[in-house]
């Protein structure tokens, strides 16, 4: 060690020992200073010199607060001679962590421990030097970490209660209190009971012991039950808890993690019971409800579904929707079905279904898709309503309206019987006047057989007019079923006013027909038609018979694009505001002997051939009825 | 005035019906002329026309009734019989009220209708020769003066020659020889005769 044998103040005198102590002061790990009972510093080890950064010389003999900062550094001596004077120790044989100056200024801890030696000629100090900085590094960063642990642990959202081996809270966070109702400090210490119910208590206690045998680190408690939690007011709440264990010094400690589960349970609850109306819904639904998966085996068919078709839970849970509609109606009904599955939209279609007996009903069915997020069909939900009994009234009421209709026919034709009889009247009178005549002439010999050829002809001619007028009427009386057919309206106008011109000859007025050149054909009856159009001149006639305002009726057909249209105009005083609204009321009548039917009827057969009636006022001032019929496609030739 | 002969007028818009009633009254050797249009008949009606008028009640232009009345105007004195149909009665009563004949109803019996025709030609031809003579009548009454018709008046009222004379201031022979005068031209021979004439005249 070169240059320490200078200082000969505190090194030993033999040579041996001195070249011992140099070779242990060097070989040590700490920093180890020695220095004289006045503080001068007369060994500085290698482990010193790199710790202060200071060689030997330049701290040999000088004061040791050197290697101190303030205040230290003025404060060393004062130390140094009070221990001297009154024997009180600070530090020496003590130890302590203070902090050291280096060469360069900086300054940083060290755990320090001075020890004393007195010799006869040798009395000073040795101060054992170790840097801590890295301890105290790691003790900052295990604090720090601890602090983090423990604002993890108390902004928590879930309760955190530690117990030890003994059962007992060491640990109880933030949530927990929230959740407990109970504040951390009154909880710490406390058995983990007063947080159970009383009921559980038992249980839970050799629960957590068993726990605590298996070594398992961590899982789930409660299982199958759910754990109930007691708050300090004595309320109870569902939890959903996890128990984790870890030895420590200190022994065993559990760790179970908590929460609240009360809002999911009534979800829970909310959901079962959303699901009990569903089925419920389901199972008592007046209507046929069937689920089937997108291709079509059917998965669920409500009590009034399996009604309906006669069969039970068993048989339909063996078949496809399509297995129970009627043959015929099948491969229009899969298309439907097909085309709702494929736009995930709701779609409706008539068929007749069948029951187990072999008996059949028509229905309308309403399916609905229920599909997935992807937007994948799920199931299919089809609504079966059980049409048979509105057909059946559907067809009562059209067999009414068929039989009015008849009615309305037979009364139109009663009040125009005398019109009617007087065109009979003529054929028959001619026909007995030649007849007569004939007779006369050849009883008389006035004509020969062979003369009376001229006159015969024209009995047949009359004869034939009668036959005529006869027809027509009966075709018009006759009790039959509606009949839709392709009609050319222009022929059936033409045939009514036929009829309508027997009436001219009392009142006088003008009956002009404007046809179409060429009318593509109605589908329809064409003896309703004739009645509809025969009541619209029969009621033109009236209008103007009340009132003489003019005296020209025309009937004129015309196309329309896909429709076509008759016109009965006339020339009367128009029709007031107030009947206007009531015209096409049943029963409403203005004509003292009218009942007031005949309009209505004709707005029911137009409608029942979805066409329309409508009216308005026309250039005369008189009113124009305007029917209007959809053309029959070309499809029927 | 029998100069025109008696012609059965049928009036009527159904041409079968009056060409049938025509054929048939021809059959019993009855003279016919037919009218579709009651107002072509009106044109062509002349007062010396004799016979009989089958109007039908119905027409469309001119209804049987119309045609009757502008008839009447024209002082017409042919016996009208009326065609109705069913249900026409009404008006047949009617047309009774306003001086018609008859009515028939069709569809009617031949030989009622020959009846009824030939009845009706039969009344007009008497009323025809009631008329003539009473033209005749008046023709002759016209022809006396005017002292003539003051003494016709005063004896056909019953008064005695010498009433006449005195209270004409003329002699009872003068009466006498107007009143040969007066029978004489009026073409009677008795007294009664001449006082149904001059009743007659009343009566116009």
């Amino acid at each position: 060690m070169p240059g320490t044998s200078q200082s000969s103040i505190s090194a030993p005198r033999t040579p041996v020992a001195q070249t011992r102590l140099t070779a242990l002061l060097d070989a040590a790990v700490d920093a180890m200073i020695l220095i004289d009972e006045r503080g001068r510093v007369t060994r500085f080890n290698a482990a010193a010199q790199r710790l202060f950064g200071y060689v030997e010389d330049e701290v040999l003999g000088r004061n040791v607060s050197m290697l101190m900062p303030d205040p230290y550094r003025t404060e060393h001596d004062g130390y140094l001679e009070r221990y001297q004077r009154t024997g009180e120790r600070r530090i020496i044989g003590i130890g302590r962590e203070v902090v050291a100056r280096r060469k360069d200024g900086s300054t940083f801890p060290i755990d320090l421990s001075v020890g004393e030696f007195r010799t006869e000629e040798d009395h000073g100090y040795v101060g054992i030097l170790r840097d801590i900085t890295q301890r105290r590094q790691a003790e900052e960063q295990i604090r720090e970490s601890s602090a983090r642990l423990s604002g993890i642990i108390d902004s928590a959202m879930d309760a955190i209660i530690s117990i030890d081996a003994d059962q007992r809270i060491v640990l109880f966070n933030a949530a927990a209190e929230k959740m407990f109702g109970c504040p951390a400090a009154q909880a710490i210490g406390e058995p983990i009971d007063r947080f159970i119910p009383q009921r559980f208590r038992g249980a839970h206690r050799s629960h957590i012991d068993r726990f605590g045998e298996t070594g398992v680190s961590r899982r789930a408690m409660g299982g199958a039950r759910p754990i109930m939690g007691l708050r300090t007011d004595g309320s109870e709440f569902p939890i959903d808890a996890s128990i984790s264990q870890a030895e420590t010094q200190g022994g065993k400690v559990f760790t179970v993690i908590l929460r609240d589960i009360t809002q999911r349970k009534q979800q829970e609850e909310q959901l079962r019971r959303s699901e009990e109306n569903l089925r419920l819904v389901f199972e008592n639904a007046p209507t046929a409800i069937l689920i089937t998966e997108p291709r079509g085996r059917i998965t669920a068919a409500n009590p009034a579904a399996r009604a309906l078709l006669g069969r039970d839970v068993e048989a339909l849970a063996e078949l496809r929707q399509s297995d129970l509609i009627f043959e015929e109606d099948r491969a229009a009904a899969a298309e439907h079905m097909r085309a709702a599955v494929e736009s995930g939209r709701q779609g409706e279609f008539e068929s007749r279904y069948c029951r187990s007996d072999g008996s059949c009903f028509h229905a309308l069915t309403h399916v609905s898709i229920a599909s997935d997020a992807e937007g994948q069909p799920l199931i299919v939900i089809s609504e079966i309503v059980d049409r048979s009994a509105l057909l059946e009234a559907t067809a009562e009421a059209e067999q009414l309206r068929s039989r009015l209709t008849h009615v309305g026919r037979i009364g139109t034709l009663g009040e125009m019987v005398s019109g009617i009889a007087h065109e009979v009247n003529q054929p028959l009178t001619a026909i007995a006047n030649y007849a007569s005549a004939c007779r006369r002439m050849l009883m008389s010999g006035q004509a020969r057989p062979e003369d009376l050829g001229g006159t015969l002809e024209k009995i047949s001619q009359q004869a034939e007019r009668a036959g005529d007028v006869i027809r027509g009427l009966r075709n018009l009386l006759r009790k039959r079923d509606e009949v839709r057919k392709p009609q050319d309206v222009n022929q059936l106008v033409h045939e009514v006013m036929r009829l309508s011109e027997f009436e001219l000859r009392q009142s006088g007025f003008r009956l002009v027909e404007a046809l179409a050149q060429r009318a593509p054909p109605v589908l329809a009856d064409g003896v309703q038609i004739q009645q509809v159009v025969l009541n619209l001149i029969r009621n033109a006639f009236d209008a103007m018979a009340q009132r003489a305002s003019g005296d020209m009726v025309q009937v004129s057909t015309r196309v329309d694009g896909d429709w076509v249209e008759i016109q009965v105009a006339d020339s009367g005083p128009g029709i007031p505001a107030s009947v206007a609204e009531r015209l096409f009321e049943p029963f409403f009548t203005t004509k003292a002997q009218g009942i007031g039917l005949g309009l209505s009827i004709c707005k029911s057969i137009i409608k029942a051939h979805n066409g329309s009636l409508q009216f308005s006022t026309n250039a005369w001032g008189g009113t124009t009825f305007q029917v209007r019929l959809p053309a029959a496609h070309e499809e029927t030739k | 005035m029998s100069s025109s002969p008696q012609t059965v007028y049928i009036v009527d818009d159904e041409e079968a019906v009056a060409d049938s009633i025509a054929m048939l009254l021809k059959s019993v050797g009855l003279a016919t002329r037919t009218f579709a249009d009651p107002r072509d008949f009106l044109k062509q009606y002349q007062p010396e026309m004799s016979g009989c008028l089958l109007l039908d009640v119905r027409m469309p232009k001119m209804g049987g009734l119309e045609l009757q009345e502008e008839l009447n105007r024209k002082r017409c004195a042919l016996p009208v019989i009326f065609i109705t149909g069913h249900g026409d009665v009404p008006m047949a009563v009617e047309a009774m009220r306003a001086g018609a004949m008859d009515f028939l109803q069709k569809p009617f019996n031949d030989d009622e209708l020959i009846r009824r025709v030939q009845r009706a030609l039969e009344e007009e031809m008497q009323q025809r020769e009631v008329l003539r003579q009473r033209e005749e009548i008046e023709r002759r009454w016209a022809e006396l003066t005017e002292r003539e018709r003051e003494v016709a008046k005063r004896i056909a009222d019953g008064q005695a020659n010498k009433v006449v004379a005195i209270e004409l201031g003329i002699s009872e022979r003068t009466v006498e020889l107007h009143r040969a005068r007066i029978l004489e031209k009026m073409g009677v021979r008795s007294l009664a005769q001449l006082v149904r004439m001059i009743l007659t005249l009343q009566d116009a």
